[in-house]
């Protein structure tokens, strides 16, 4: 027998079945084919710098890629949209009991407080969600439906921008925002009110009482101030285009006396502005607080101050509360509904 | 668990939906009345043929784009580079695209400017 011979035998290597064809491996091998082709279109640019004809007809055809790439990325995110705000209307036909329920069905320990406040939560989205839809033209559940998805956003576990784009925040969800935090502030501060008295305290222990419930939970409002929120804010669209009809309603030739005021007053508002300052400076913010008295309105206008110029830029729950409790309702939802377009 | 419970579970996996959206419809399928989960399905269900279709579009747009990119490798490679002619209706229909588009413009800038005639 020759040495050949001897040598041990492989076993002949059992075939790989073939991975079964599902939706969601044709969705990543198209993904992956369009990602290699980019890549491609990359190497290609780079090879022909020197050759200014050929470059240049490849950018033409570079461009009409774009192009259709593009308008597949649209029809995407058309469907998603629609899908999303039709499951949305199913889930807002149960009882906002059940869907607190089921959204803490993963955390049966959790404390009341939050439950109650994301049944206000709920609540909340449900009003705009009906509101928009009558008033905006919004489809029924795509209101309820854009929130949920910007939870996935605020989510840095989700949203970490690793195996694809991260994900910002556009000017409508923007706007959205501020539209669906002012009217949970609204409904919120209704829990706390009883014969027309807002029990200031009771509401700001209760802020208290869920951020110590929900810290580290990844469903604390101290998201809101994390790094990864921050960056996904300003990378996004423009906070300036976002709060335009606020900008309508203070009136343009307001905005400058605002600016000039706090400038000759303060200087980019390092410090805030003390008693004698918000009162002058409050007769500016009628438009946007009118039902709210002239003394309230200078708190307001001092605690905003206080709040732009700390470090942090975020409102402590003492200073949360203070808004609540010298802010009219109806001027709070005026300013929600000015923003819900 | 019903069969339409778990094929909605199933098609849940792979849904675009936002997480909290998966995660209420699991956890309140069992409680939904039969209309909210045939709904649901069928939502899903659309989502997932279109899903299907939008990938055959990105395939189609692969196998268009992708023989001009290999022969201009090809050609840079061979130490002549060179534009294929394959790519040249693609430039073609773009250069119309834009010249239709910019006629349509200039038509409607001149509209604008021109006094309506009274009959």
């Amino acid at each position: 027998m020759s040495d050949e011979d001897k040598k041990p035998v492989a076993a002949p290597e059992t075939p790989k079945a073939a991975e079964p064809v599902t939706v969601e491996s044709i969705k990543k091998s198209a993904e992956k084919h369009i990602t290699k082709l980019g890549v491609r279109f990359n190497k290609a640019f780079g090879a022909l710098v020197h050759e200014k004809s050929v470059f240049d007809k490849m950018a033409g055809v570079f461009m009409a890629f774009a192009e259709d790439i593009d308008e597949v990325s649209d029809e995407e995110k058309k469907q998603k949209a629609e899908t999303a705000a039709k499951v949305g209307t199913e889930l807002l036909k149960s009882d906002t009991k059940d869907i607190v329920a089921a959204a803490v069905a993963d955390a049966p320990e959790t404390p009341d407080v939050v439950k109650d406040f994301y049944t206000v939560a709920v609540d909340a989205a449900r009003t705009l969600d009906a509101e928009r839809a009558k008033d905006n033209g919004k489809k029924s559940g795509e209101t309820f439906a854009t929130l949920a998805s910007m939870t996935d956003k605020a989510d840095s576990a989700k949203n970490d921008g690793k195996d694809k784009k991260l994900e910002t925040f556009d000017t409508g969800e923007k706007r959205l925002m501020a539209c669906y935090g002012i009217r949970f502030l609204v409904e919120l501060k209704k829990k706390f009110t009883k014969d027309g008295d807002f029990k200031k305290e009771d509401f700001k222990k209760a802020l208290d009482e869920f951020d110590a419930a929900t810290k580290n939970t990844g469903r604390s409002f101290q998201i809101l101030k994390s790094d990864h929120f921050k960056n996904i804010w300003k990378s996004g669209g423009s906070s300036w285009d976002a709060f335009e009809p606020l900008r309508d309603k203070l009136g343009l030739p307001l905005v400058n006396p605002i600016g000039m005021s706090l400038n000759s007053l303060k200087g980019s508002l390092q410090k805030p502005l003390n008693d004698n300052e918000a009162a002058e400076l409050q007769k500016y913010f009628v438009p946007l607080f009118p039902k709210t008295s002239d003394a309230d309105r200078a708190k307001v206008v001092q605690i905003l101050s206080q709040i732009i110029s700390s470090e942090s830029k975020f409102p402590t729950n003492e200073q949360v509360a203070e808004l609540a409790f010298h802010l009219d309702n109806d001027d709070l939802l005026e300013l929600s509904k000015t923003l819900a377009g | 668990m019903s069969s339409i419970q778990s094929i909605i579970l199933g098609l849940l996996d792979t849904s675009s939906l936002p997480g909290l959206f998966k995660n209420l419809v699991t956890n309140m399928l069992p409680n939904m009345s039969r209309i909210q989960q045939e709904n649901i399905l069928q939502t899903l269900l659309v989502e997932q043929k279109n899903a299907q279709v939008l990938d055959k579009k990105k395939m189609a747009i692969y196998r268009k784009y992708s023989p001009i990119v290999d022969s201009v490798l090809d050609s840079v490679e061979n130490g002549k580079p060179e534009f294929p002619l394959m790519g040249l209706d693609i430039l073609k229909k773009k250069t119309s695209q834009n010249v239709s588009e910019s006629s349509n413009l200039k038509l409607d800038a001149l509209k604008n400017i021109m006094p309506s005639k009274k009959v």
